[in-house]
């Protein structure tokens, strides 16, 4: 039997999940309930979405080709 | 930004916001330094790493430097956004009746103070110390009153000597409209 190499991956892939999903809500809530105050928000918001599935993404494609 | 458009729950009917006051952009950048330094270590880190492994006859997986290197970023991003929260959330919003201190110290640990009343500010001053903050213009700005908390500071505010204007000339408008109701002329 073997144990395929990527199967270490996956529990550091859910831990950044995890931790994207703490951020994401703090930013986003804090983000849209106050926008009125902040206007920079408009450009930060699609900037760090983008960002963070891209990110994701990256890690999928890692263990893809791990 | 139309500062016309920014209305708080206890706004009095004639306010009006004058200035909004925030720390200065190279405060931000200051705290994102090691952000980026951090960035920078796995490309030093990882051909050290692979030269410690290729000596023992071993080869790292394409696949691990993706994911690791994804995975590092990806957290180091969300504390950059986390820090441009706290560092963009935080700031004094200067009307027509007072100054309204909004801090925000973390996540879901927001203080929305009013500071001070125009009509109790004594003094305020402006401290622009050091080349870089010369350069760039920002310092503090201190706020002696007339309350029981007698002193009130933003620290490394961009342009300092604007806000003090604007606040000096609003406490002067105060002044006038407050003597003229005590005159009985409104």
């Amino acid at each position: 039997m073997t144990i395929d190499p990527s199967f270490i991956l996956w529990p550091f892939f859910w831990l950044a999940l995890v931790a994207v999903f703490f951020y994401g809500f703090s930013l986003l809530y804090h983000w849209i309930r106050y926008a009125t105050l902040y206007p920079l928000v408009v450009f930060a918001l699609p900037a760090y979405l983008v960002g963070t599935i891209v990110l994701i993404g990256a890690m999928l494609a890692g263990i893809g080709s791990a | 930004m139309d500062l016309n458009r920014i209305k708080l729950k206890d706004f009095k009917v004639d306010e009006k916001v004058l200035i909004i006051a925030r720390h200065h952009w190279f405060v931000f950048f200051r705290d994102i330094i090691g952000l980026a330094l951090l960035f920078f270590l796995p490309f030093f880190a990882v051909p050290l790493l692979s030269i410690f492994v290729s000596a023992g006859g071993l080869s790292i997986p394409g696949g691990y430097g993706l994911f690791f290197g994804s995975f590092w970023a990806l957290i180091l991003w969300q504390l950059l956004f986390a820090r441009w929260t706290d560092y963009y959330f935080d700031i004094w919003i200067v009307t027509n009746w007072r100054i309204i201190d909004i801090d925000q110290k973390s996540f879901f640990n927001r203080d929305v103070a009013t500071m001070l009343n125009l009509d109790r500010i004594e003094d305020i001053a402006t401290r622009i110390n050091g080349v870089i903050a010369t350069f760039l213009d920002f310092g503090t700005i201190q706020i002696q009153t007339a309350a029981s908390h007698r002193e009130f500071i933003f620290s490394e505010a961009g342009n300092p000597r604007m806000v003090e204007k604007v606040i000096r000339k609003a406490q002067e408008e105060r002044a006038v409209i407050t003597g003229n109701r005590h005159h009985g002329e409104i």
